[in-house]
């Protein structure tokens, strides 16, 4: 077992399996991961064994890198807030429809006119579930993908892949400048506080409004200077980098491994 | 030799903000090869405006920039660029890769050279810096002296011919001002050092031009011009008493 001091946190321990996974190829990881999340999402069913199969893969290759169940777990609730709208409203596509009622047993079954939207969701409650863990699996995967890299490696595997230049452009500055946008927001909120300590809920959100316009234009005017920096030093449209990425046969093994459980995901619905 | 050769010409450069504001005031100025200039003045005086000139970064309103003798123009920006090395005030604009030693990369990449030169060049502008323990991690990551450095060193690996600095002491702490100012002591380059820091010009630079509304209102020695106590107040300046 091997400890890595990371940047934010404590120290994380890693299996040796783990830091095999973490020195596969970047493009292995992102392929794999990606022919990991269409099998999630186009599979026609996720039963309560095949969900359970796919999070135990993947919890497991997250506590092979040094991550905690219960971390990967809520990590990936946050897509719950986006999906469970989603999830929530969906059922309401059934009405008017005729689905199967499964009510005659497992050798006949008649069809059902869905008028309201009590029936909806009556009916409709396996679309909610569906929604839900395909998109919660989903991000356990890119959870797991990330864990196992860097966000610098990530954008080498992208640019080698050949995402488009301006995607990759932008992708670089989110990453490099999210930590400076944190900063001027909390520098703005120290400034508030100090200044406003008494300052009413209602009052203090809706003096954030009106900050939001203030980031915008500090925002603008930082991008203009890196520009100019930019400018400063040739640059001519594109990010180039000396590093190099290196396929080898582990890499291989890794993708066909992630192909062979999609498509078992697939071919087993 | 470079030595009587003009590395920065500026014939009656005048420049205006798109808002109108005047930046620079039929401003002609030169700098010989090997020089070491400050470039004082007070907040507004046209400093970074002077700057931006020099790079093509911002194109004057009237008048020629020449650098090397050679007329600032569309056609020949990307290989001024290549010569003249600017370092801007805030090194977070300049650090804008993932990780030091793909920013300090950048310019010799975007000049098409080879891997292994820019390798070579990476490696010496690190260590001239003291940063080749630093070049993996992300430049949001590193100490504001480091940030700095790393932005300087973000300049050497271009090799220009002529170095601009944009109050390169500016927000350090004593001791990381020092090693700046010992560092860039040792550059064997013509330099521009735009500053507030009368002492880092008084150490410096062997000449100092005032900037004040755009023009230039005093060229000459520097020891000379930071004692002229009516010279500095005059343009929002202070006197460096030294022998």
């Amino acid at each position: 077992m091997h400890k890595l001091a990371t940047a934010h946190s404590e120290d994380i321990v890693i299996s040796p399996y783990g830091l095999r996974i973490i020195a596969l190829d970047i493009r292995a990881k992102l392929i794999g991961g990606l022919v990991l999340i269409v099998a999630i999402t186009t599979a026609p069913a996720m039963n309560l064994s095949r969900f359970a199969l796919c999070l135990a893969a993947l919890l497991l290759t997250a506590l092979l890198l040094g991550d905690r169940v219960g971390a990967v777990l809520r990590g990936a609730t946050v897509v719950l807030a986006f999906a469970g709208v989603i999830a929530l409203t969906s059922p309401l596509a059934l009405l008017g429809t005729s689905v199967a009622s499964p009510d005659l047993g497992m050798f006949s079954s008649t069809l059902v006119t869905i008028h309201t939207v009590a029936e909806a969701y009556a009916y409709g409650w396996p679309l909610i579930w569906e929604i839900l863990s395909k998109a919660w699996l989903s991000v356990i995967v890119v959870n797991v993908v990330m864990k196992s890299t860097t966000w610098t490696g990530v954008l080498q595997g992208l640019d080698a892949l050949h995402l488009p230049r301006v995607f990759l452009v932008l992708l670089t500055f989110l990453y490099r400048f999210s930590d400076l946008f944190r900063q001027q927001i909390r520098e703005m909120q120290s400034a508030i506080r100090s200044r406003a300590p008494q300052l009413g809920s209602l009052r203090r959100v809706l003096l954030y409004g009106k900050l939001g316009g203030n980031l915008f234009v500090r925002a603008y005017e930082r991008g203009e200077a890196i520009y100019d920096a930019m400018l400063s030093r040739g640059y001519g449209g594109s990010l180039p980098t000396l590093r190099q990425l290196r396929w080898r046969l582990i890499d291989t093994a890794a993708l066909t491994l992630c192909i062979a459980g999609a498509a078992a995901l697939l071919l087993g619905s | 030799m470079h030595c009587a050769k003009t590395a920065i010409e500026l014939r009656e450069v005048s420049y205006s903000y798109p808002d109108g504001t005047a930046g620079l005031d039929v401003l002609t100025t030169l700098i010989r090869h090997e020089e070491r200039v400050a470039l004082l003045g007070p907040n507004g005086a046209g400093k970074s405006t002077l700057i931006g000139h020099l790079n093509g970064i911002l194109t004057p309103t009237s008048g020629t920039v020449l650098i090397e003798g050679e007329p600032l123009t569309p056609a020949t920006v990307r290989a001024v660029r290549e010569r003249v090395g600017v370092v801007f005030q805030d090194p977070d604009n300049m650090l804008f890769m993932t990780r030091v030693s793909d920013d300090v990369a950048f310019g010799p990449l975007n000049a098409g050279l080879e891997a292994d030169e820019v390798r070579a060049r990476v490696a010496r502008a690190l260590a001239a810096v003291d940063l080749e323990a630093q070049s993996d991690r992300p430049g949001m990551h590193l100490s504001f002296g480091q940030k700095k450095r790393a932005a300087l060193a973000s300049v050497l690996s271009c090799e220009p011919a002529i170095l601009v600095l944009d109050e390169p002491t500016s927000n350090l702490d004593p001791r990381a001002r020092r090693e700046m100012i010992a560092f860039v002591r040792g550059l064997d380059i013509t330099l521009l050092v735009a500053t507030h820091d009368l002492d880092l010009a008084w150490e410096l630079c062997e000449r100092t031009l005032v900037l004040d509304e755009g023009r230039v209102v005093a060229d000459g020695p520097t020891r000379q011009l930071l004692r002229d106590e009516e010279l500095m107040l005059a343009h929002g300046l202070d006197v460096v008493e030294k022998r």
